[in-house]
């Protein structure tokens, strides 16, 4: 059974319009940030979900954990509907599932120094009520990123960039969860500091047995951490496969233009896919495939159509007219 | 026996992380104390307050004479080596009034900013973080009632029905006080609810009393704590001003606007009431206004100047 | 040498901190050819951003030039006079484009505004001489020609319906495209050189790639000199012809780019191109551990003896904690600072 099912989720966000807006007759506005999503995660398994900004990945991350509340959908968490949970099972699900956030240094309190942050997890879950315990659980957790206990006491800013990172990292793993969402964990951090937050990721996950939901805009990453991959445009998922068959046969237009963009370096220097336009707003998706706008491929039934995630071969998703071969 | 032994070990360690925790306060107010005598504002500020609020505590053994003592042989007297500010118009002397006046200005003015802050960060960030609920409208219906009397009639009112007395102006400066601290906590809640580490924090499990208490207030309180030093010159002020109106504490209470109120009766026969009380005041304010800058300064841990270098 | 466009001299600058002072750009020698483009490689820290701003001398009131001198056509351009700096050099001959398109922008002018703005700056100062009638142009013939120019560079740079959008707010533009009204900025006066700061960090990769298909266009076209200084080495590799790799204040490695990605003589650049993920081959079952560099960026207010790197440098000798090393050529058109190289 899957650690973590989603079936067909839509998290929608109403944009209210001024109080004038109402009375020209420009009713409240639809963002339909994540609209009809559906994959699997399996236990220890690392799910890219890959796509620019405006897809609506973030949404998707937090939906998951149930921090901001889907629409519509199925979720189930080890085979527990998640959307039907009452607070207390919520609070326990909490424990099994934790969240690293984009921005590393502004999910930390900055008027709290880090023995205090670490120690969170364990008070709000009344895991011990002894202070001493608390104090070895967080100096452990300290030790296990590769920070020093003394740290403890220092505030946030007084971190890097990649040590902050750490902070929220071992804040996350600290109730040893079976599944982290890390919402794009090396963004901002130089390229030897996010080598070793990966590294430092991947050691966590052999030792925990967790299971990552990675969002990520940087392919070259997704590339080497993923087992599966999924690649999202404008709230939906028009890709989605094993990591093989993704980067070998990258189907849907749009995964070959953006693999195709993205800087790689010493590699030949072959014809770029260079998109026209800008990114349409999840307000007003064009109608049939939300691409076709910006597709070199398009024909009508595109323009009229929307197209499903059709499996193509074994573990390979495509949602694309022309892909039915 | 095992039991027992359970017990007092539990006991221990909380005797022993509570000892750890008010070691950590101390430190931590100590370290603020350090970054605010940095600063030349702050010394400036440390020192005034440092005095009144001497003058406040320990004014039977600092003032010369006794404030109540009259010598109506001796009224109106220019400052002497005997009466070192001069007399007031029943021959007391007036820096021994002064120096006790400190307690007046110094009760009202802490004891009414903190109900006032206490009552209002609660308020306003419970009526922030349910912004758009039944219970954010309550409260700013209230905080806008309050509002809209203009402040000193409402005091007037208040202290002419309750009558005059300390604890009385404690209260009705701190309730013409509160809807100021509400409003400002409620939108520094609005601002700082949607930030990441509230995010990561609900997504740990917390629950809302441990957010509004431990993650939102600690975070609102640069431009309270700004607001409360303003405030604390601003009802020395007030204080002074009812008082002067006869509204404040009686006499022969030594308060700096009663020997306001009587300087002015008696301008022509001496200055010193006035100036030596004007200065008081002004200078308390003065006081409270620096300290409270480089407060708020040293209390965010982000302002420090160190973030200059952007390379 | 006449292709050499701007020629900066053992440059030195500090900042002044709570802490002490911080050599941030510690004795830099660089050159820029017309019509090049030289990207500064480094990560955060290093001073490249810092570098970029003392050529215009844009530094924040705590950064200090030092030493050294800037030479751009015969003139150090650290004796010019402010004045003559803003009106002569400061978008007109060096244009800048920063990294975050939301802050280069005034949020309460119209975008047709900031860029004529520009344009009135620099060129209002002259009398215009209207072609046919030889008289000086009317003040409202001035800024309807201003106006058009305005126009035609917006369309150049890709933005559709310029002569509507030119009445836009910034708002009311999409990161990549308020990153071609900067663009449009930097290029109307026709500068001879460009310092593109970071320009698409804050961009998507696809919006990306539209921005340097754009500047590549542009630099075939205006033969601008394009200091641009990324820590994005796929970016570096694909838009320069020149690379200079900086760490801890000093260039480290300077070479033209197959070169440099190619022989990576510096320890420091081997390392760094060895971090990238892309370049792991990984077997299907095991995630591959990727290499890091051991240890940290230093401390630049008590920076390390001797060469800056060697607490990290896999090959560090006793010489390199006494000495600095300089950059020296190793081969044509290659140089680097350090001495296990020297002694080959």
């Amino acid at each position: 059974m899957p650690l973590l099912q989603v079936k067909n989720l839509c998290t929608y966000f109403k944009k209210d319009a001024g109080a004038l807006s109402k009375l020209f007759g420009r009713g409240t506005k639809i963002v339909r940030a994540v609209d009809g999503i559906s994959f699997n995660i399996e236990e220890r398994e690392t799910f890219g979900l890959v796509g620019e900004s405006g897809c609506g990945k973030t949404t998707v991350g937090n939906s998951v954990l149930r921090l901001v509340e889907p629409t519509s959908g199925k979720i189930f968490f080890e085979g527990k509907d998640l959307l039907n949970m009452g607070d207390k099972e919520l609070h326990k699900f909490r424990l099994k599932a934790q969240l690293i956030s984009q921005n590393a240094r502004s999910s930390l309190n900055p008027r709290m120094n880090v023995g205090e942050i670490l120690s969170e997890p364990f008070e709000i879950h009344k895991v011990t009520n002894y202070e001493d315990e608390i104090e070895e659980k967080v100096c452990n957790l300290l030790k296990i990123v590769g920070l020093s206990p003394d740290d403890a006491n220092k505030y946030p800013h007084e971190f890097s960039g990649g040590e902050a990172r750490r902070i929220t990292v071992a804040r996350a793993l600290a109730l040893h969860p079976k599944l982290v969402v890390a919402d794009e964990p090396t963004s901002g951090l130089d390229v030897s500091i996010t080598a070793q937050v990966i590294n430092l990721m991947l050691e966590m996950q052999n030792k925990f047995g967790l299971a990552y939901l990675w969002i990520s805009h940087n392919l070259h990453i997704i590339k080497h951490i993923s087992d599966k991959i999924a690649v999202m445009y404008l709230g939906k998922i028009v890709e989605m496969g094993s990591r093989e068959n993704i980067f070998q046969n990258p189907l849907h237009p749009y995964t070959q233009a953006l693999f195709s963009s993205v800087p790689d370096v010493m590699s030949k220097k072959k014809e770029k896919i260079i998109l026209e336009g800008e990114v349409p707003s999840p307000i007003n998706p064009p109608t049939g495939c939300r691409f076709s706008p910006r597709c070199w491929q398009v024909n009508p039934l595109c323009k009229s159509k929307e197209p499903k995630l059709i499996e193509i071969e074994n573990c390979h998703w495509v949602a694309c007219h022309r892909c039915k071969t | 026996m095992v039991d027992n032994k359970k017990g007092n070990k539990h006991f221990l360690q909380i005797l022993n992380s509570f000892k750890k925790k008010k070691h950590q306060q101390l430190k931590n107010i100590v370290r603020i104390f350090s970054i605010i005598l940095k600063d030349r504002k702050g010394i400036l500020g440390v020192t005034i307050i440092g005095i009144i609020l001497c003058c406040a505590i320990f004014s039977p053994w600092i003032a010369p004479c006794d404030p109540y003592e009259q010598e109506i042989a001796n009224r109106f007297a220019a400052p002497s080596l005997k009466h070192l500010l001069g007399t007031d118009n029943l021959g007391r002397d007036i820096l021994s009034r002064i120096i006790y006046g400190a307690r007046i200005a110094m009760t009202v003015s802490i004891g009414g900013v903190s109900v006032a802050v206490v009552v209002g960060v609660l308020l306003g960030t419970i009526a922030g973080y349910n912004a758009g609920r039944v219970i954010d409208n309550g409260i700013l219906w209230i905080v806008d009632v309050i509002r809209a009397f203009p402040q000193i009639i409402l005091i007037l009112v208040l202290v002419a029905v309750l009558g005059p007395s300390t604890l009385n102006m404690i209260m009705v400066l701190a309730l013409t006080a509160m809807p100021r601290y509400t409003r400002v906590a409620r939108a520094e809640t609005l601002s700082i609810k949607e930030e990441e580490y509230i995010f990561a924090a609900k997504s740990l499990g917390a629950k809302n009393k441990r957010i509004i208490l431990k993650h939102i207030i600690p975070n609102i309180l640069p431009p309270i704590i700004i607001l409360a030093g303003v405030d604390m010159a601003v009802m020395i002020m007030i204080e002074a001003g009812l008082s002067f109106l006869g509204l404040g504490v009686r006499p022969p209470t030594a308060s700096w606007g009663i020997i306001l109120r009587y300087g002015y009766r008696y301008i022509r026969l001496s200055p010193w009431m006035i100036i030596w009380s004007s200065i008081a005041i002004a200078m308390a304010m003065l006081g409270y206004s620096l300290f409270a800058e480089s407060l708020r300064i040293a209390l965010n841990p982000k302002d420090s100047i160190e973030k200059q270098a952007g390379v | 040498m006449g292709k050499e466009l701007l020629s900066i001299k053992n440059l030195i600058v500090e900042y002044l901190t709570i802490r002490g002072k911080v050599r941030v750009v510690n004795k830099v020698n660089l050159t820029i050819n017309k019509g090049e483009v030289l990207c500064l490689v480094g990560e955060s820290g290093c001073g490249k951003s810092t570098l970029g701003l003392s050529i215009l001398q844009l530094l924040p009131e705590s950064g200090k030039i030092i030493n050294g001198q800037i030479i751009m056509k015969g003139q150090n351009l650290l004796e010019l006079p402010e004045k003559t700096m803003n009106e002569k050099i400061r978008g007109k001959e060096i244009a800048m484009i920063a990294q975050d398109p939301q802050r280069s922008l005034n949020p309460v002018f119209k975008v047709g505004d900031q860029i004529i703005d520009v344009l009135r700056f620099h060129e209002g100062n002259r009398d215009q001489r209207d072609r046919s009638t030889k008289n000086t142009l009317q003040p409202s013939r001035r800024k309807a020609l201003w106006k058009q120019k305005a126009i035609n560079m917006l369309d150049k740079m890709g933005i559709a319906d310029a002569g509507d959008r030119i009445r836009e707010y910034p708002y009311q533009f999409s990161g990549g495209m308020k990153q071609r009204v900067v663009a449009t900025m930097a290029f109307i006066s026709n500068p001879s050189m460009l310092i593109a700061d970071e320009p698409t960090t804050a961009l998507d990769v696809t919006i990306q790639a539209q921005i340097i298909n754009l500047l590549k266009d542009l630099i075939k076209e205006y033969k601008t000199a394009v200091l641009y200084i990324t820590h994005d080495l796929g970016v570096a590799w694909e838009i320069s012809d020149q690379i200079a790799v900086m760490y801890a204040g000093s260039i480290v490695e300077s070479a033209n780019t197959e070169s440099l990605f190619k022989k990576r003589e510096h320890p420091y650049t081997e390392a760094l191109l060895g971090c990238l993920p892309g370049n792991m081959m990984r077997n299907k079952t095991q995630k591959k551990h990727l290499n890091t560099i051991p240890g940290q960026v230093p401390n630049l207010i008590k920076p390390p003896s001797g060469c800056r790197f060697h607490p990290r440098c896999p090959y560090s000798m006793r010489i390199c904690k006494e000495q600095q090393p300089i950059l020296r050529e190793v081969s044509p058109g290659h140089s680097v600072a350090c001495f296990k190289k020297e002694s080959r």
